[in-house]
């Protein structure tokens, strides 16, 4: 039966990857297969860190656009999956950056909308949303970090790979996400006395 | 437990947030959008320059092979000569710049002050001399110098020390190679002693480790109280400035530590330089600032009272920050589209230097009596590089005047502090392969430069 689950693994790899060498090719159809398949679980990571569906959908839009681009230049094509994980943490970098770019263009609201809302304390406040409003706190590396360990379960190899970074400073980098997490959540608290 | 907390984020509690937030709408609709938008976009070929594509499928007539080859060779020595393949390459979008990802400790000294002869380098020359040394790893998270070497702090697997032989320039040795859970975060020298900062996951403690220039053998080890990774590290005089990487974001101390005893001197508190440098009368620092106008503050640090004093100077800091010194022209730091001159001690800016094509910033490097930049251009790429740049510049410390360019098309320079320095008669920094098809593949560069007459 192992040898049966290998081997079925083992052809679903290779047609994945013959999928991937078609599109590298041009084939637009084999694209369409890979972005069909992987597609899903891309918008889960781009809706997790950027905690906004149509920011999320633009994201996604234009990770795949460069993707497709640049997938004549990816060599090791079973390296897909997690090139494209890095290609969607990137594209999520960059809204980000477009988002605080506005609010900083913008007037500065949130001292009008705190007086509107009136007083709220954490008991009226779901610890859900208090943890995601905290979530939304951290900056874009760390907020990936977090995406990819806790709801995609990637292990650190993986991470590193999507983030860029060596094996060894995902475990610091992890550390240092969770610390800016709870620090967020000190923030969070205060911000509603 | 942390004091203020109001929930504490447990691994269950965080998961579910993460899940919620996440949904489970599934994403078919985007399909048909996606491949649309992909089907106008043309792939990029291998190779910079090869502008066409092969006709898949057919074999090339011999004579349009020819027109090809000569067009491409055309192309290239287009490229050789500054021109820019990036705009001319519509498919190519530039986007915002990267968030902060550098900061360059200013100074020459010690080996910036060696001629390459010191070394038994390699021969002199009449014009620059580019040479690209291959890396045995493919990421870098630090660079100094001492001993005639270059020592890069390897980031791929987290540890080891490369160092670069200057007179044959190959790699001769990696030291503190090992093991993975014990990374080592930065690396520093004042040009005749080298210290590493290593961390140790496992017990959650960090080290000072000072290693023999000429051996890289590690000898004294200091636990020390704060750990530093890439930028936030600096050996002045006789002493450590350890502090925090600047772009991170608390807490932002910065100790001083006694080289002979491993003693903590002080500690400044909030205080996260992106550069530090000492001169005759003081210590100085780059530091992020506390008003919107004036995002980078110059800070003045006395070396016998560690008084601290902060100076908003009026500049922006792009996201890849950098300062020199030359002679006594004052500090030269980078800004969006242009480097500004600051005097330190009135403090004011004396002259912004127009760079258009520093949109993102630039690196920055001094001979003493040189100035050099590295423009950085943001570009949109899936690999995890983001900084562009045509080449080098350096410009003229007096009037502002560019005074000559040295061609090196790239994408995705190292950017982190001390990426781009001067020292045994040469400029050196980090540039990677220009092939895009690997996803890593780092080359340290250096630009020997003509000897003074």
């Amino acid at each position: 039966m192992a040898h049966l689950t290998s081997a079925v693994s083992s052809s679903i790899v290779s047609e994945r990857v013959d999928l991937v060498d078609r599109a590298a090719h041009g084939e637009i159809d084999a694209f369409e297969h890979l972005v069909i398949s992987g597609n899903d679980g891309i918008l889960r990571i781009a809706r997790a860190i950027l905690g906004n569906d149509a920011d999320a959908r633009d994201a996604v839009q234009d990770a795949y656009v460069s993707a497709w681009r640049e997938l004549p230049r990816l060599r090791d094509h079973g390296s897909f999956d997690a090139w494209l994980r890095r290609i969607i943490v990137n594209a999520c970098r960059a809204r980000l950056r477009d988002r605080r770019r506005i609010h900083e263009i913008s007037l500065d609201a949130s001292p009008i909308e705190r007086a509107d809302s009136g007083p709220s304390t954490s008991e009226s406040v779901g610890d859900t949303d208090l943890l995601a409003r905290a979530f939304d706190r951290l900056d874009a590396g760390k907020r990936a970090i977090l995406v990819l360990h806790y709801l995609e379960h990637e292990p650190i190899a993986s991470i590193a790979v999507a983030m860029g970074i060596a094996p060894g400073t995902v475990k610091w980098r992890m550390s240092e996400a969770r610390a800016a997490l709870a620090r967020a959540l000190v923030a969070e608290g205060e911000a509603r006395r | 437990m942390i004091s203020g907390i109001p929930i504490q984020p447990s691994d269950d509690r965080f998961e579910r947030m993460l899940a919620e937030r996440a949904g489970f709408d599934t994403s078919g609709d985007m399909v048909g959008t996606i491949v649309a938008m992909a089907s106008r976009t043309p792939q990029r070929r291998r190779g910079w320059l090869w502008p066409l594509d092969a006709p898949q499928g057919r074999a090339l007539p011999l004579g349009l092979a020819a027109a090809l080859l000569a067009l491409a060779i055309l192309v290239t020595a287009l490229a050789l000569v500054g021109s820019d393949p990036f705009h001319r390459r519509s498919d190519l979008t530039v986007v915002p710049p990267p968030s902060p990802t550098s900061g360059l400790v200013a100074m020459p000294s010690g080996p910036a002050n060696e001629p390459a002869s010191v070394c038994g380098s390699t021969p002199p020359t009449d014009a620059p001399r580019v040479t690209t040394i291959d890396l045995p790893a493919n990421a870098y998270a630090g660079m100094t110098f001492a001993a005639c070497s270059v020592w890069i702090l390897n980031n791929e697997n987290g540890i080891g020390i490369h160092r670069v032989d200057v007179a044959s320039n190959k790699v001769t040795d990696t030291v503190l190679n090992g093991p993975i859970d014990r990374p080592v975060g930065a690396i520093a020298s004042n040009g005749d002693e080298v210290w590493a900062i290593q961390f140790d996951q496992a017990a959650q403690r960090q080290s000072m480790i000072h290693l023999d220039a000429v051996t890289g053998a590690p000898s004294t080890t200091f636990g020390i109280p704060r750990a530093s990774l890439g930028s936030g590290f600096w050996i002045v005089g006789q002493a450590a400035w350890v502090g925090p990487d600047h772009r991170l974001a608390a807490p932002r101390d910065l100790d001083v530590i006694d080289l002979a005893t491993g003693r903590v001197v002080t500690t400044l508190k909030d205080l996260a330089p992106s550069a530090l440098w000492k001169d005759a009368d003081a210590v100085w620092a780059i530091a992020p600032g506390a008003t919107p106008e004036a995002s980078q503050e110059l800070v003045r640090i006395d070396p016998a009272t560690f008084e601290v004093t902060r100076l908003p100077i009026p500049w922006q800091a792009a996201d890849v920050t950098a300062a020199t010194t030359v002679d006594d022209r004052g500090l030269f730091v980078a800004g969006s589209r242009e480097i500004v001159q600051v005097s330190p001690e009135q403090p004011a800016v004396v002259r912004r230097i127009p760079l258009e094509e520093a949109t993102a910033g630039a690196l920055l490097a001094s001979t003493g009596s040189e100035l050099w930049a590295i423009p950085i251009r943001p570009v949109a790429s899936p690999a995890q590089f983001e900084t562009a740049s045509r080449g080098l510049v350096q410009i003229d410390s007096v009037t502002g005047s560019v005074l000559q360019r040295i061609p090196y098309p790239a994408i995705g320079l190292a950017s982190f502090g001390n990426a781009f320095r001067y020292a045994y008669g040469s400029l050196w920094f980090l540039a990677p392969d220009n092939d895009y098809g690997r996803t890593f593949g780092m080359h340290l560069v250096r630009v020997e430069l003509p000897a003074a007459p």
